[in-house]
């Protein structure tokens, strides 16, 4: 399966479908037909499985770095969204004159606020996926070196 | 016992109005039932029981989470309560979409990439495993099984307002006994496919009423608004009051009180077992991101619309008529029978009634898994199964038991009993117990077993001892003043994992924080998809 990330189908499809590599299974409907092929057919039990040794992964610079990105986004996202969705219920609570005031026609900032709310997830969860491809990648390069696949 | 007793009622002749809502609820059982008895057919091994082979696709989890997460509460419940007091009713629409961030950003890939069935599994990693599974599953058991009596005193009072003629008993029955066939029957793929179904209708239902509302304005949004500033009703004095329904404040008075809620939905959704246990059916962490990237989606354009369908019926049928008609809850069924006639009432309440099961088989499949695989399995059989088959057959006889005790409890409380703490007491546990534990094990490596289980027992008992003593209980003179426990719950949770790590001399080893931070962040050694 290809983790890649190509520009082009990114913005033909937006992430949502980018994202989905099984949207185009969708006609397998329930379970009448048959179930869709594993992704990966390593049918071995935990018993089999390669004894992993852990501690070279985590030393490998690579999984530093791996880690150090995927930290860059989240720790600043999450504080990002904390603080813009408490401004709803802050503003609302303590400063209703200034979040009462008209914006368009009828429409006031307290609601108009709370609808930003909507497109402020759906923009930090694009901009998640569009970030995690490129941690995807990294992970894939990183566990090649070890000569497993992501499917071990 | 009871089947018989339900379909007679079901066979009696009522009004012509009400058999379209019947006959709307029939077809939609006998789809769930077609699948269930297809998906049990299928459903062999544990991992196709309890993950449905981990082969569902990231739309169809999308969708399959949405339809586990949108309970009636919301449908019905910020409807009405948008259309009787307008904006505040709003502000709860918001919090149950932004949490979907703190699921995305932390709980959905290292969780899926680092346990099997339930979120225990990524606690018990590098920590001892009996105590801190033992806790887990009873926090997990509280959550459900208080959740679900919730949906079923919601389902009983609906299903009588619906269709005349069902007692509320009654339908607390039917609604048990449906949630029990599918996750003993179908497992978790019947489970699955019962809520993808739902949210499908839900977004249909949702996406004709706000359209047929828009109608009425002249799809102009101008217009739409302007109609909100002077909404008529009734005081309790018997006056006639105006009010700006855009206008924040009108129910939520102190503020503290919507911190606290936000509090307990931002924390708590990526704590709540049901909506964790689905990223366990995916095959791999990159298509858990994707499913809640899905799910974010739905969840997030079905509450947009209830802006439509909510202060649609604030402008349409105003509080007054809904307070004649049935209620808070009926505003939207009652919307629906003003723009598109009794068909289209009977649609909407079929969708209700498809809302609840959806969300009960859920929260009845995280209830059993739990009990099955973490406290039959891992604590009392040290992991190792006595027999084959074993695991799944606890399940199954958890599942008959959840819901007889879920209809029975919901037929003790009665149709009167105020249900909303039960939803609100969910999201704190969830907040409060769950999330502290799962955040700490994942990334502090000094975290220990004695810290995991006081975490988990503190923010649970710390959460039912502030809603026991909330002002929904004691009426006079609370000793907590509100309504949600999460502001003080959520540091008492962290606060009592940390304090109690400290206070144990027991210092988990470096390897297994490091095999699991491995395996969390790349999916090495992660659960597999499986034949069927």
């Amino acid at each position: 399966m290809d983790l890649g990330y190509r520009p082009s189908a990114f913005f033909i499809w937006g992430p949502i479908l980018y994202v989905d590599m099984g949207a185009p299974k969708m006609i397998n409907i329930v379970c009448m037909s048959s179930p869709l092929p594993p992704k990966n057919n390593n049918n071995e039990t935990a018993e089999d499985r390669p004894i992993i040794d852990w501690g070279a992964i985590a030393r490998d610079p690579d999984f530093s770095i791996l880690i150090r990105r995927k930290l860059n986004l989240i720790i600043p996202a999450t504080v990002f969204f904390i603080i813009y969705y408490f401004a709803l219920p802050i503003g609302v609570g303590w400063f209703p004159d200034f979040m009462m005031q008209k914006i368009w026609g009828d429409l006031n900032l307290a609601y108009a606020f709370a609808f930003s709310q909507f497109f402020m997830s759906w923009a930090l969860a694009f901009v998640y996926v569009f970030a995690a491809a490129g941690w995807d990648r990294r992970q894939n390069a990183l566990l090649a070196k070890f000569g497993y696949t992501s499917k071990n | 016992m009871n089947v018989p007793l339900l379909l007679s009622t079901v066979a009696q002749p009522v009004d012509g109005p009400s058999q379209i809502s019947l006959w709307m609820f029939l077809a939609f059982v006998a789809g769930t039932l077609v699948i269930t008895y297809f998906s049990a057919r299928k459903s062999t091994g544990a991992s196709a029981y309890f993950a449905a082979g981990r082969s569902i696709t990231g739309w169809q989890n999308g969708l399959a989470v949405a339809g586990d997460y949108m309970s009636a509460a919301s449908f019905l419940g910020i409807a009405g309560m948008i259309a009787m007091n307008g904006y505040d009713g709003f502000m709860y629409s918001v919090g149950f979409l932004v949490a979907y961030l703190t699921v995305l950003f932390i709980v959905a890939e290292p969780l899926r990439n680092a346990g099997k069935y339930t979120m225990a599994d990524v606690l018990a990693y590098r920590l001892s495993p009996r105590p801190v599974r033992a806790a887990a599953s009873l926090s997990t058991l509280t959550v459900s099984i208080f959740y679900m009596i919730a949906q079923m005193v919601g389902a009983g009072v609906l299903v009588r307002q619906l269709i005349p003629g069902v007692s509320y008993e009654i339908a607390v029955i039917g609604v048990g006994i449906l949630m029990v066939v599918y996750v003993v029957f179908g497992g978790m793929l019947a489970t699955t496919w019962v809520q993808i179904i739902k949210a499908v209708l839900l977004i249909t239902g949702s996406l004709f009423l706000s359209v047929l509302v828009l109608n009425r304005f002249d799809f102009d949004l101008g217009k739409f608004f302007s109609s909100l500033t002077a909404i008529k009703s009734t005081a309790a004095n018997g006056d006639t009051v105006v009010r700006n329904f855009l206008t924040p404040g009108l129910i939520f008075k102190n503020p503290w009180d919507q911190i606290s809620l936000g509090m307990a939905l931002l924390f708590g959704t990526a704590g709540l077992p049901h909506i964790l246990i689905r990223f366990y059916t995916v095959p791999d962490a990159r298509t858990a991101r994707s499913s809640v990237v899905w799910a974010m989606l739905i969840i997030g354009l079905f509450y947009i619309m209830t802006t439509f369908f909510g202060f649609g019926a604030a402008a349409l049928l105003g509080p007054d008529y809904l307070e004649k008609h049935g209620g808070t809850n009926m505003a939207a069924p009652e919307l629906a029978r003003l723009l598109g006639g009794e068909i289209f009432f009977a649609f909407i309440s079929a969708v209700a009634f498809a809302t609840i099961l959806a969300v009960v088989a859920g929260l009845t499949i995280s209830a059993s898994t739990s009990f099955a695989h973490d406290f039959y399995s891992n604590v009392m059989h040290h992991g190792k199964e006595a027999k084959p088959g074993d695991e799944v057959r606890v399940a199954r006889i958890t599942a008959f038991v959840v819901g007889a005790l879920g209809i029975l409890i919901a037929i003790i409380l009665g149709p009167g009993v105020n249900v909303a703490f039960l939803v609100g007491l969910a999201f704190a546990v969830a907040a409060s117990a769950n999330l502290p534990v799962i955040l700490f094990s994942l990334f502090w490596k000094r975290f220990n077993t004695v810290g995991a289980v006081c975490g988990l027992i503190g923010g649970l008992l710390s959460s039912i001892f502030l809603i026991l003593v909330s002002p929904d209980f004691m009426k006079e003179s609370p000793l907590f003043p509100l309504k949600n426990p999460a502001l003080v719950s959520i540091p008492f949770g962290f606060l009592a994992s940390w304090i109690g790590t400290l206070l144990s001399s027991e210092i988990p080893s470096d390897e297994k924080f490091t095999e699991l931070t491995v395996r969390a962040n790349t999916g090495l050694g992660s659960e597999k998809a499986t034949e069927h």
